[in-house]
């Protein structure tokens, strides 16, 4: 079946509109042998002259017709010549004289300049139409072709992109808005403007699906600039966008379809706000040194009046120790200055873990009445930068005795485990919820309990602790449950460097 | 007398305790100090003072807490507390009664003085 439509396919010539492939060939041959059947018939198994008439202008009439609609003008004009031809040699062949030679002529020219006719304009029809057909195929493939590179381009974008098509009353995302929203935007048909689709109904309860700037934009004709707008996705997480919009209009002038861009800018939002948390917190310890400090300075100038020596020795003191604590944090504010323009370099050197544990510790047993326990066993010995280690346990035992108020000991300890060195700082303090303890070697991030309640500090030292580590190519980690106090833990390679 | 005048201060900073506690001892005033949260309501209830200093930020418990629960407790309400922050922010995170006031840090210590004269009357 399929052979056959092939073939029938390939002799109708209309099947061939749109195809510029002409051929001189075929209508000359066909043309030559129609002629040579035609006479062999006549003059071989008829023998019958007077039917030549007929044969003779029906047959090139009709090949005429199929080739200048199939080869265009230069196919008919082929054909037509031929036959011409044929009937000049019809005519000498036949021998007429006189005025039956006369008529002949004549006849045969004008048939001639009618078939010359016919074959021009069935011709030139056929090739204006192809013309024409090519024309629509080529404007089709542009548009298809423009909208396959619109549908890469809007694939690849890092923006949340979508469109309302009013006139196909659907909506379609890009991959970026399904990622953005967390779900897949349903592109069902709607039947009227007031339409809200699903995927924006879970939205924050400021914002009510009629007033997603898309669909302003669309029933309005309002163009949205900038526009910050708040979302809930099915898995709770509330994230924040930056969004456009603009309806799309036809040539008339009437809005027909929407786009509306998003970008997610949770992100942002949260390093802002951790930035704020920060200037706050860093105000805050800064304040509270310098408070004591201008108290303490305010009443040593009227006991230097009284000349209270032995008050004033002790004031002395506590000054001493307030700026101690300034000192600390301007320390620690650069450390993550020079953490963060990678500038934290570090001075190695072999030396006894346990011999800087003990003495480390020593120092901190005197800021303190809480019980520190240092547990030793085999002396180890580590290639490491020794001040930046010692920042690294100071740093831990303080976490320590901050977050357990008083409450047991601390137990420091030392082992090897394959080759590694691992040191642990183990308190019964308020422990670390499981959400929290990813975020707590981030920097600025310090434990909260319920909300509000902070506990003062810079949120610096476990940063700074996770930074010196890593550059000397160990680990630091924490086990801890939720009132059960916590572990935290760092390791040292002991053959590398 | 101020002799008689009890102050109690709430902070968890020692430096803060001591410096602010020697000011107002050096000025007269009889200075009871806590430095944990939860102790704050049996101290006063035990022994009411005549202000409260308390710091906003403590470990613990949410200084603003402590005051709405001083507030809305009969035998707390009508003593007059002076709240302490070297947040920034501080003053417009509390909604402060008429009776009480705040200081905020880094303060003076004559400001410290005039502030809690400005309650104790001698």
């Amino acid at each position: 079946m399929n052979s056959l439509h092939h073939l029938l396919a390939s002799l109708n010539p209309l099947y061939r509109l749109g195809e510029r492939k002409y051929s001189s060939k075929s209508p000359f041959f066909t043309i030559l042998i129609a002629c040579i059947c035609i006479e062999v018939y006549i003059h071989l198994i008829v023998k019958n002259v007077a039917s030549l008439g007929l044969l003779a202008i029906i047959i090139p009439v009709s090949l005429i017709v199929y080739f200048a609609a199939r080869d265009g003008i230069l196919g008919g004009l082929i054909v037509s010549t031929i036959t011409i031809g044929y009937y000049f040699y019809i005519i000498f062949s036949l021998r007429y004289t006189g005025l039956q030679y006369d008529s002949a002529v004549a006849t045969t020219i004008i048939l001639g300049v009618v078939y010359l006719l016919l074959a021009f304009v069935i011709g030139w029809l056929k090739q204006n139409i192809d013309a024409l057909v090519e024309k629509e195929k080529k404007a089709r493939y542009i548009a298809e072709e423009g909208k396959l590179r619109l549908q890469t381009i809007l694939a690849q974008l890092p923006v949340g992109v979508i469109m309302l098509d009013g006139e196909e009353k659907k909506f379609e995302a890009n991959k970026e808005m399904e990622k953005i929203i967390g779900k897949k935007v349903n592109t069902a048909t709607f039947r009227n403007k007031n339409y809200i689709p699903s995927f924006l109904y879970n939205s924050y309860q400021s914002l009510s699906p009629t007033e997603w700037p898309i669909l302003r934009a669309f029933r309005t004709g309002e163009i949205i600039f900038e526009e910050e707008i708040e979302y809930v996705r099915s898995d709770k997480k509330r994230i924040f966008l930056m969004t456009n919009a603009a309806p799309i209009k036809n040539l008339q002038g009437k809005i027909v379809a929407a786009v509306s861009t998003m970008y997610d800018i949770t992100q942002l939002k949260e390093s802002e706000a951790r930035k704020d948390d920060f200037i706050n917190m860093a105000s805050h310890e800064l304040k509270t040194p310098i408070t004591s400090m201008m108290l303490y300075l305010d009443t040593l100038i009227s006991m230097a009046k009284n000349q209270d020596y032995k008050k004033i020795k002790q004031i002395t003191g506590d000054i001493k120790r307030q700026t101690e604590r300034l000192q600390k944090l301007t320390k620690d504010l650069l450390d993550v200055s020079l953490i963060q323009t990678g500038n934290l370099t570090f001075n190695k050197e072999k030396f006894s873990l346990n011999n800087l544990l003990s003495t480390t510790i020593a120092t901190l047993r005197k800021t303190t009445s809480q019980k520190i326990v240092l547990s030793l066993k085999k002396s180890i010995v580590v290639n490491a930068d020794k001040l930046r280690i010692e920042q690294v346990v100071t740093n831990l035992v303080n976490n320590a005795l901050k977050y357990s108020q008083g409450r047991g000991s601390i137990v420091v300890s030392l082992h090897k485990e394959d080759d590694k060195a691992v040191v642990s700082v183990k308190d019964l303090g308020i422990g670390i919820s499981e959400s929290q303890q990813k975020n707590i070697f981030d920097k600025l991030y310090r434990v909260r309990e319920n909300r509000g309640n902070t506990f003062p500090g810079f949120g610096m030292g476990l940063y700074i602790a996770k930074e010196i580590i890593n550059g000397h190519a160990g680990d630091i980690w924490v086990k801890s449950k939720k009132g059960e106090g916590a572990t935290f833990y760092f390791s040292l390679p002991l053959r590398k460097n | 007398m101020k002799d008689n005048k009890k102050i109690l201060l709430v902070d968890d900073d020692e430096g803060i305790l001591d410096a602010v506690s020697m000011v107002l001892e050096d000025t007269g005033y009889q200075v009871d100090i806590c430095s944990d949260s939860k102790k704050i309501y049996t101290k006063i209830h035990k022994n009411p003072p005549d202000l409260i200093l308390l710091d906003l930020l403590l470990s613990g418990q949410d200084g603003r807490e402590i005051y709405k629960k001083l507030k809305n407790d009969n035998k707390t309400k009508n003593i007059p507390v002076v709240i302490i922050s070297a947040h920034h922010q501080g003053k417009r995170s509390i909604n402060l009664s008429q009776l009480d006031s705040f200081l905020a840090k880094p303060f003076e210590r004559e400001e410290l003085i005039r502030k809690i004269a400005e309650y104790i009357h001698e």
